[in-house]
């Protein structure tokens, strides 16, 4: 016992001492590194601005030396995400001729994750039209991260052609894509995908349906008014539904409304049902105002709100039916009420704004 | 002859005890070791993987949820305009801020209705999850939509003030903020990247809580990372390093974690619906609703993660002097022994995973039962050392061994830390730190255990339960950004 004791004071306190020992060190060598790169960096950043200005001599940069061009090269790589136009070009063309987008592409099948999302990474800044099928590949890898640094890429890219393997990322098992990036990368690739995007609305997978919804109501495509409507009737996922209604209520199509107004018939869910009467105050029109303002007396506190500040959205019209409401006693005027409270405080702050600036 | 007989039984007794309290404080450190392991090698994975997390593009999406911060606030005037500003001007792409003023007797309200020109608005708060105290009134910031203030009756508990911010929120997300925090701009967007990343899976989520103490501020921002002038309060840095950074970290990456701090931390409203929101009465109220939320997800079946994010900071004022140090501890004590004591299906359970079956037993026998046992062990050992029942030797290599081994976990802990975030930065500041590794252990930590059993002993005479405020000194101002 008491030699366990010793022994195991004995051990702790080395392991105190090594602890204080390395954590000394690693302050000391950051200390130093810190100020050593800073001075580096600050020689290398003159460099830089020199040669994405084109004032660099192409003499001066073939005299640099090997490690100094790496060290271009590095900087070149940080700062790809962060330049535009012109500028992006020459570091594009420059990062070309010392060839690390040969090697980045050689990086997307090497063993190590973190390699192939630096790597991943790398092509979607760089923009080259030759990373497309690698990144492509690069959707099905095993690591999660591998998987969404090259979806993010392929936005960065723009190529449509990636548009249906982005989509079918989203259902793919065990390997799937998150929701989220998948939507950037589409909204990134912009209207010229909206086709192919479209035709996943009538995909097997829900979280396709889902996407492809979301991404055409943002992009406003109003020929899908139909395909959308027909979901929103249709689709067995309600997740769908609700992002159809919303999708319907961005595009702002009068050819929405009849299915709109079905869905915000009481024996839809709750859910469905507000965002519904939102879309529908989207679109607007006589028609809409009408069978809104009914909603505003309902029992449930979601959907008067919802339908109240719906109206609020209608202009005059919208503004002259709340007030009645409000003064009628009804079921639906304390909504009315906070409504047009809310509505005049907003007002007044933006009357008040100008005066203040 | 009796004399001798009883001497003989006494010293075994000692001798038996000794063996138990070795024991006990072997598997205390050990289990923290291995917590503070697991956050190493998690830590580690974290910042091999930041550069690809993609917090830009959550930014950006039009799909990021929306998030209603909700601050409770009582007697809050020093600092709660800086702190809803601090809010409003985090990078987040949309949030509304509700403050609730619950029953402040200061002029917490004044101040807020000056600083964003607050106007009464009608309406008619639902009840989804209960509340008691009367909301007398409901403000909007005039131009900015999304600023509510609630002015309410206050019962003397935070949980109804939470409560009634509930029921005002409109977005699918709850960020919890206590009053005087002050949170990192990217705050935020990093607190909630686990339910961008897993949106069907992440339930909750959790930020790491650093004490503000001795940081320089401007307009709610936390300018200059420094470290405390009083020792208590630099003390408290070191455990707030081990025990909530990195023993939360080592928990959450065992699928176990209990405590979201109510300083910060990111709920589904949903769920927070589902359950009742906030338990009346409690005290230890961000513990209560974790282990609810758990049992909730459990009962139906659901696949879940509750996770904790170490890199957001959330920035607090700690204690300072040792009245209220005590007062937030026996405070803090109690409510995890009420968290335990009212969901008691939770331990032993092999339903619940590593949180029934290693968790939930932890924090029973280590920070429920430890003060009493470390303290009946220092009782028994100057008893012993006093009747030459155990000799000053052993006694002294005992003793020695304890120590050695918290002071090991905490200089590992700051070990860590300067490996990962480094937020100490100055060659002072890690000196400091290490000295109070070293101080704590002489005095600190052995009035905490104490601090503990009485909060214990309140727990089971169920005492007191009022909104547990603290005198606040605020920041060292700084007059550049």
């Amino acid at each position: 016992m008491r030699f366990a004791l010793v022994a195991s004071v004995l051990l702790l306190s080395v392991l105190i001492l090594l602890m204080l020992i390395a954590t000394g060190i690693i302050r000391l060598v950051r200390t130093r590194s810190e100020k050593r790169s800073l001075a580096n960096r600050a020689q290398l950043r003159l460099l830089f601005v020199k040669f994405v200005s084109e004032d660099l001599d192409p003499a001066e940069l073939r005299q640099l030396k090997t490690s100094r061009l790496t060290e271009l090269d590095e900087l070149s790589e940080a700062m790809l995400s962060k330049v535009k136009g012109r500028a992006k070009d020459i570091l594009v063309s420059f990062l070309e001729s010392r060839g690390t987008v040969e090697q980045a592409i050689r990086r997307t099948t090497r063993s190590g994750y973190l390699g192939r999302c630096r790597a991943a990474a790398f092509l979607g800044h760089v923009g080259s039209p030759q990373a497309r099928k690698p990144l492509e590949a690069m959707l099905r890898d095993r690591k999660r991260d591998v998987r969404t640094t090259a979806a993010r890429s392929l936005g960065q890219l723009g190529d449509t052609k990636s548009v249906p393997l982005l989509l079918s990322g989203l259902d793919n098992g065990r390997r799937l894509l998150p929701f989220s990036t998948v939507l950037v990368a589409l909204m990134r690739i912009g209207s010229s995908g909206q086709d192919l995007v479209g035709d996943a609305l009538r995909a097997a997978g829900e979280r396709q349906r889902a996407a492809a919804a979301e991404f055409l109501g943002l992009m406003g495509s109003i020929k899908f008014t139909a395909t959308l409507s027909d979901l929103l009737s249709n689709d067995p996922s309600l997740d769908v539904r609700i992002r159809c209604a919303r999708a319907l209520g961005r595009i702002g199509s009068p050819n929405a409304i009849a299915t709109l107004t079905r869905c915000i018939e009481r024996d839809n869910p709750i859910g469905l049902r507000a965002v519904s009467c939102g879309a529908l105050a989207a679109i607007g029109g006589r028609e809409v105002a009408a069978t809104i303002c009914q909603l505003i007396d309902e029992d449930d506190y979601q959907i008067s709100l919802a339908a109240a500040k719906a109206v609020s959205q209608m202009g005059p019209a919208g503004t002259e039916y709340l007030n009645q409401i409000a003064n009628s006693g009804s079921p639906g005027s304390p909504y009315a009420k906070e409504v047009l409270a809310r509505r005049a405080a907003r007002m007044a702050g933006k009357v008040r704004h100008p005066s203040e600036s | 002859m009796i004399q001798a007989t009883l001497m003989l039984t006494l010293s075994e007794i000692f001798r038996r005890l000794s063996w138990i309290g070795l024991g006990y404080f072997l598997a205390l450190n050990s289990i923290y070791l291995i917590l503070i392991t697991v956050a190493a090698v998690n830590l580690g994975d974290y910042f091999r993987r930041k550069p690809f997390s993609g917090f830009q593009d959550a930014l950006k999406s039009p799909v990021t949820l929306p998030v209603s911060v909700l601050i409770p606030a009582h007697n809050e005037e020093t600092g709660i305009v800086e702190s809803a500003r601090a809010v409003l001007s985090l990078d987040y792409p949309q949030l509304e801020l509700v403050i609730v003023d619950d029953g402040s007797t200061d002029l917490t309200f004044e101040r807020l209705r000056d600083a964003f020109d607050l106007v009464e608005i009608p309406m008619l708060v639902p009840e989804l999850v209960p509340t008691i105290g009367h909301i007398d009134s409901v403000h909007i910031a005039r131009g900015l939509d999304d600023v509510t203030v609630i002015r309410k009756q206050s019962i003397g508990q935070k949980t109804d003030a939470l409560n009634a911010a509930i029921n005002i929120a409109k977005y699918p997300l709850l960020c919890i903020v206590d009053a005087d925090a002050v949170l990192d701009e990217d705050a935020l967007i990093k607190v909630t990247m686990p339910f961008v990343d897993d949106p069907q899976r992440v339930v909750a989520t959790g930020g790491a809580i650093r004490p503000s103490n001795g940081c320089t501020a401007y307009r709610g921002r936390i300018t200059e990372v420094g470290m405390p002038k009083n020792w208590l309060a630099r003390i408290q840095v070191v455990e707030y390093l081990r025990a909530f950074l990195l023993g939360r970290t080592g928990w959450s990456k065992l699928g176990a974690l209990l405590i979201i701090s109510g300083a910060f931390g990111v709920f589904r409203r949903d769920l927070i619906i589902d359950i009742g929101g906030y338990n009346q009465g409690s005290i230890g109220e961000d513990a209560d609703l974790v282990a609810r939320l758990h049992k909730h997800m459990k009962t139906n079946k659901t696949p879940y993660r509750i996770v904790f994010v170490s890199e957001p900071v959330c920035w607090t004022e700690v204690p300072e002097n040792i009245t209220i140090l005590r007062r937030q501890r026996r405070r803090w004590s109690r409510g995890l022994l009420e968290t335990i004591w009212s969901n008691p299906t939770l331990l032993m359970n092999p339903r619940y995973g590593t949180l029934g079956l290693l968790a939930l037993p932890y924090f029973v026998l280590f920070e429920i039962l430890g003060p009493i046992v470390e303290l009946t062990g220092f009782v028994t050992l100057i008893v012993a050392l006093a009747f030459h029942f155990v000799n000053f030797y052993f006694a002294g290599l005992f003793f020695t061994a304890a120590i050695f081994y918290g002071i090991l976990l905490s200089i590992l802990s700051l070990f860590i830390e300067e490996v990962s975030y480094h937020r100490y930065d100055k060659w002072r500041f890690l000196f400091q730190t290490i000295i109070s590794a070293l101080v704590e252990n002489f005095g600190y930590r052995q009035m905490h255990a104490y601090w503990r059993l009485e909060g214990v002993i309140q727990a089971l005479r169920r005492s007191d339960r009022s909104w547990g405020s603290m005198p606040r000194k605020g920041f060292i101002p700084s007059e550049t950004p």
